[in-house]
């Protein structure tokens, strides 16, 4: 018998790594007292971890640091390389403002993990579990469009969320959550970037944590589709004070 | 009670060598030019590059100031350095990658030495250097994703970030159930090569 017979295919690997419950029982049981399987598939859901943690968007450099870089190098700074961009998209859906999708807090699928679990999986890694919001397109009643998970920045130990409410009356309000209250001198803020950080849009102050906060009609969230919240000192100065204390892109 | 049997083994699902190509074409010969001190090279590489080593700064420092910082050091510094560069032992974007590191923790310390200077009446808990290893996997993750085909990046997102299952997943892009499955497993054995690849150096 050749010794992929004795296995489970790759492709329900991949699966039960993504948090399905694939496969059959007999294929399920095999994995669970297979080291090698179990290892695949903790292997893989440590890909998906990253993942799901993770924010799909890149975020390219200005133009502005390979004209640096050119001078600092003494290179001709014609024919300055474009980045690429491709790794954005998912951030900037058109269809925000033409196909409102409703959006729910994300439930996610009975997973079944009991079995793996017992079975040599120590250090297995689920990555991803309650990160976030999803889309679900059967339930029309709730009224977000989009949502952020908020993680902290380096040196701030907090975390939140923020979600886009769309009214009856077609406003748009942020709803921003931050778990973590403890103030120092000053406030925090709450604002929109564009996701290259070029451009930023004040929301509002945040007291205590958390706020609600009317949307501007004409901003655009796909243009400016990522929440901060900064701690600002009172030092009159209305601009962002560079110190962040969290941050999400929306997703759609 | 047989489970079906897969075409590969486990060994064969995780090909270390079969790394052709990851991040666009001619990854090989990129490096043998940059190292050979080819000016194509540095711009062919900064076009490909910088969005990964800037977000990984980004992400790990906060600030855009410092991201472009260290984005240009890392450029500079790779180029000036192309003479230990051995394209035949390493892939280019890993070793920019692994100057990124050592380039986003010395602003960590530069920032912890100057929030010292400055006497801070309470200073910040230090970032902790694995983050900053889970930053970099994340981001590597991230760009192997923006570079996979259509439909294999709608899949996965799908999968990812909206969590709806393959079939789920096969009758939103009215695709046959089998080539969801098959492109969910080969996406993800390419998004983990190329993890394993050029985020595992540390």
């Amino acid at each position: 018998m050749p010794f992929d017979e004795l296995h489970v295919s790759d492709d329900v690997l991949a699966l039960l790594a993504l948090g399905e419950q694939a496969g059959t029982d007999a294929e399920r049981a095999h994995v669970a007292g297979c080291a090698l399987c179990t290892d695949e598939v903790a292997s893989l859901a440590d890909v998906v971890g990253l993942a799901r943690d993770g924010d799909a968007a890149l975020v390219p450099p200005s133009a502005q640091v390979w004209d640096r870089v050119a001078a600092e190098l003494g290179l001709a700074t014609t024919g300055a390389p474009v980045t690429e961009t491709a790794a954005t998209p998912e951030h900037t859906p058109s269809r925000l403002a033409t196909d409102p999708v409703v959006l729910v807090p994300r439930r996610r699928r009975p997973r079944s993990w009991g079995w793996i679990a017992g079975a040599a999986a120590a250090g297995l890694v689920i990555g991803g579990i309650g990160v976030g919001w999803a889309l679900t397109r059967d339930d029309r009643s709730a009224s977000v469009v989009a949502s952020a998970t908020l993680e902290p920045l380096p040196g701030w130990d907090a975390s939140g969320s923020a979600k886009v409410e769309t009214q009856r009356d077609g406003t748009r309000v942020l709803v921003v959550d931050v778990d973590e209250a403890h103030l120092e001198d000053g406030f925090r803020e709450v604002w929109l970037l564009t996701p290259d950080v070029k451009g930023l849009v004040s929301i509002g102050t945040l007291d205590g944590t958390s706020g609600r906060f009317d949307l501007p009609a004409g901003l655009d969230l796909d243009e400016y589709s990522v929440v901060d919240v900064s701690q600002e000192p009172f030092d009159g100065n209305p601009a962002h004070s560079g110190d962040s204390i969290v941050r999400g892109a929306l997703r759609i | 009670m047989s489970p079906s049997g897969p075409e590969r083994s486990r060994a064969e699902a995780r090909p270390s060598a079969a790394v052709d190509d990851r991040d666009g074409d001619g990854v090989d010969e990129l490096g043998t030019l940059f190292a050979a001190g080819d000016e194509q090279a540095i711009r062919e590489a900064y076009r490909r590059w910088s969005p990964l080593v800037h977000t990984i700064a980004l992400r790990s420092l906060g600030t855009v100031t410092d991201a472009e910082e260290v984005t240009q050091l890392v450029f500079v510094d790779a180029w000036r350095s192309r003479s230990r560069f051995d394209p035949s032992r390493s892939r280019l974007p890993a070793w920019l990658i692994g100057i990124t590191r050592h380039a986003v923790a010395d602003a960590h310390e530069r920032r912890a030495r100057d929030r010292r200077l400055a006497a801070a009446a309470e200073p910040r808990a230090e970032v902790a250097p694995a983050g900053d290893d889970r930053i970099v996997d994340r981001v590597v993750v991230a760009d192997e994703l923006s570079r996979l085909d259509d439909p294999q990046r709608t899949i996965l997102r799908l999968a990812f970030y909206e969590d709806l299952t393959h079939d789920q997943i096969a009758t939103r892009l009215d695709l046959p159930l089998g080539t969801v499955k098959s492109h969910v497993r080969r996406s993800l054995a390419r998004l983990r090569t190329r993890w394993e690849v050029d985020g595992a150096v540390r």
